[in-house]
């Protein structure tokens, strides 16, 4: 069985990298550059995708919107990772376009578990 | 005239004849008449000038003037004597003529005795006293109609007038009373009043009661209107009968303009009155001291005490000065008696009603010739409402200015997050990236790793605390059991509790009614609570958490300004339930005690708070519209109290959940 593939967009390389090197069980894609988000989703059709809301030159939000769009992107699972909502507010925009929030900052454990949450696994 | 004598002056030129008038009427009057005698006209003049004649016995032949000349001569100058003239036997025509031009009789030489002689005297004399007597009352009674202001009338029984005065033609616009005569009042009055005065007068005639002092509003066709202050009388005939009405009416129109304008005034002043909020009053000082004082207008409006009430009780100012105020009024007053310049103060007052008002106390020394003080003004001013509505403003710009710094806090919070969390997140990445290396196997590398970690979990607390300070959002409302929600809070600080070796007790009200919260923020307050009360109990102590079901209190209820504006929320009587938690600590200084909401405010040491759950927690506490309130109990401990309103059974939540 093939490794599910992740797609982390933030433009902070160093979280992107550490959170690759502690998931080894699946296969992680890093995009720091925002506005290749879409593209870079396009091209690796990952299982699920996690986006941070707060980027210089482009929102998750926006980016969330144009994969939502996309025939080939609008069935994979989005989370967003943010700095600035606190938990419970998170709660109560739960529903915004099916996407769930976790709050920065994040452990290894809890994105593993938000994975297979969502992936079944 | 019974007892004095009768002067005669007898105008005579016979000798003989002069002495025949004497005896006769010596011999008829034995010395009440006396008799002087003038022989020419010129003399008779003459006399009767000088006075004290009662009648003239005159001969109409004499030297110096003949036939009724001499009448006229002496009537010329004296017409207030009766004059009784003489004729010759056969002068029946000068007796006529004499009477004519006014002589008051006449007899006939050689046709009289004594008797008769002396009876005609007195008659002369009777006659001319009695229409002179006539004649000054008639005219003492046209002065009276032509020139009294009031209106006077004579009316026949159909109501229309026989006699008035000038002064009532003149309101008719007559010059000349007659004018008036068979006119009735129908013809110079609305018929409004013509038919009342009608009226009147029928009732007059009909009883023969008069009418006095009547105030009648008179109105013309014209519209004009006066006032008159009417009497009626009836007018009888010689024998009694009722042949009219007579009255007098006087124009008050003048008076009553002034009594309805004073009436008026009467009422401004009233009105006036009662929105007076400044009083004066003024203290005589005699040798520096107190010898009386003086309560001018607004006394009464001010302090609810009338100025009598101030001179009976010679303490009652002091008693009426709000208590915490004394002694500023106090000094004040000391001041005033040592003559130091003027100053005012403000204070409270409590009035006679028991209302509490705010005055503005102003005094002014004053000073005889030589500088000594000899009183002071004073002017007190009501200034409750101004005062009130500073502290409206100042309350609207302390919020303006707190909404303004939260919105700054609020931006500043959000972009301290960012910048904040970002690197939190890569560090906590790398530290679970180490936890998985083969470094980690060591005990010692892994307790330094849990060390960052719980560093980074306080770094981030602080941040989590400043988003949830700044950034107010909407409360999701709904229906929950407050005990559960404390025993869910308990759950989650556990750790916490264990780690200080706490001992939690709970006396949680059974049944308690629901309370509309927001679970998540209520839940927050109560675990800042608890873990403020497991700081404060580091080694070891006791958790009391006592919830309660209770009704405001009047006490409790907001007290005219008391500055207690919390106290708004809730109403006396009102459902609430109490929520209290009480540690066995240390306590918070007095000193301290104060200032703990604000934010950044913290007693503890660093790395143990951030300062700003107070006042996250009292935020969140007002938005619920409760209260909330910290201190230092008697037994020692720190016991916080929160208030929140209950539903009353039957009511809906706000929101109710969906």
């Amino acid at each position: 069985m093939s490794k599910k593939k992740i797609l982390l967009v933030d433009d902070e390389s160093g979280f992107t990298r550490l959170l690759r090197l502690t998931l080894p069980a699946y296969e992680i894609r890093e995009e720091n550059n925002p506005l290749r988000a879409l593209q870079t989703a396009r091209e690796f059709q990952p299982d699920m995708i996690f986006l941070d809301v707060i980027m210089p030159e482009a929102d998750g939000g926006t980016i969330a919107a144009q994969m939502k769009e996309d025939p080939a992107l609008k069935h994979v699972p989005i989370v967003f990772l943010t700095a600035i909502v606190s938990p419970d507010e998170a709660k109560t925009r739960h529903q915004i376009g099916g996407c769930e929030f976790l709050a920065k900052p994040v452990s290894r454990d809890q994105v593993d578990e938000c994975i297979r949450k969502h992936l079944g696994c | 005239m019974s007892g004095d004598p009768i002067h005669v002056l007898l105008v005579e030129d016979n000798p003989g004849d002069v002495a025949l008038l004497k005896i006769m009427l010596s011999e008829e009057c034995e010395g009440r008449v006396l008799i002087e005698t003038a022989s020419r006209i010129a003399d008779a003049v003459k006399r009767l000038e000088a006075g004290g004649i009662d009648v003239v016995l005159l001969d109409l032949a004499l030297p110096d003037a003949h036939g009724t000349e001499a009448l006229v001569r002496l009537q010329s100058h004296v017409s207030r004597v009766p004059i009784v003239v003489q004729t010759g036997l056969d002068d029946d025509e000068i007796a006529v003529q004499a009477m004519q031009l006014g002589a008051q009789d006449y007899i006939t030489k050689g046709k009289f005795d004594g008797r008769l002689l002396m009876r005609r005297i007195r008659q002369a004399i009777e006659r001319t006293r009695t229409m002179r007597d006539l004649a000054d009352q008639r005219r003492r009674l046209d002065a009276l109609m032509e020139n009294i202001p009031d209106r006077v009338y004579f009316k026949n029984r159909e109501g229309a007038f026989i006699q008035v005065n000038p002064a009532l033609a003149s309101l008719y616009g007559f010059d000349d009373p007659r004018q008036v005569f068979g006119k009735t009042d129908a013809d110079f009055f609305s018929d409004e009043h013509a038919n009342q005065a009608r009226a009147d007068e029928e009732d007059v005639l009909q009883s023969g009661n008069p009418i006095i002092g009547k105030m009648e509003k008179e109105t013309f066709p014209d519209g004009r209107t006066t006032w008159a202050l009417t009497t009626k009388m009836p007018l009888r005939d010689e024998c009694g009968a009722i042949v009219g009405t007579f009255g007098v009416s006087r124009d008050i129109t003048e008076l009553k303009t002034a009594e309805l304008a004073l009436r008026g005034s009467e009422e401004r002043y009233m009105r006036l009155l009662d929105s007076v909020s400044d009083y004066v009053y003024t203290v005589v000082l005699e040798k520096g001291h107190v010898v009386s004082t003086q309560h001018g207008a607004g006394c009464l409006a001010v302090t609810g005490y009338s100025p009598e009430e101030f001179e009976r009780d010679a303490m009652l100012w002091h008693r009426i000065i709000f208590p915490d105020d004394r002694d500023a009024v106090v000094n004040m007053v000391l001041s005033a008696v040592q003559g130091d310049a003027a100053f005012e103060i403000e204070h409270r007052l409590v009035r006679k009603d028991g209302k509490i008002r705010w005055i503005r106390n102003k005094h002014v020394p004053r000073r005889d010739g030589s500088g000594r003080i000899v009183a002071y003004d004073g002017l007190m001013s009501d200034i409750t409402d101004k005062k009130r509505s500073d502290e409206d403003l100042k309350t609207a710009q302390s919020q303006l200015m707190q909404a303004e710094k939260l919105h700054s806090i609020g931006q500043l919070a959000a972009g301290v997050a960012h910048e904040v969390k970002n690197p939190l997140q890569v560090i906590l990445v790398g530290l679970n990236y180490l936890g998985d290396s083969p470094l980690a196997v060591n005990d010692e590398t892994r307790s330094v790793l849990g060390e960052m970690r719980d560093a980074l979990q306080r770094a981030n607390a602080v941040v989590q605390d400043l988003l949830d300070f700044a950034s107010p959002r909407e409360l999701g409302m709904q229906p929950r059991q407050i005990n559960a929600l404390l025993e869910k809070a308990i759950r989650f600080v556990r750790h916490d509790i264990t780690k200080a070796g706490v001992k939690v007790v709970t006396n949680f009200a059974a049944a308690l009614p629901d309370t509309s919260v927001d679970p998540t923020k209520i839940e927050q307050v109560f675990i800042n609570l608890i873990t403020n009360a497991c700081h404060a109990m580091h080694r070891g102590g006791t958790l009391t958490v006592t919830t309660r079901e209770r009704v405001m209190t009047p006490a409790e209820s907001p007290l005219h300004d008391s500055g207690d504006r919390s106290g708004i929320r809730f109403r006396t009587g009102e459902p609430v339930i109490s929520i209290e938690i009480r540690d066995t600590g240390t306590g918070v200084p007095p000193e301290k005690l104060s200032r703990i909401f604000e934010p950044f405010y913290t007693t503890k040491s660093t790395g143990k708070g951030t300062g700003l759950g107070l006042s996250v927690t009292q935020k969140i506490i007002d938005l619920h519209r409760g209260k909330i309130s910290i201190e230092n109990h008697p037994e020692g401990g720190v016991i916080a109290t929160i208030t929140l309103k209950a539903i009353k059974p039957g009511d809906r939540a706000p929101k109710d959940r969906p």
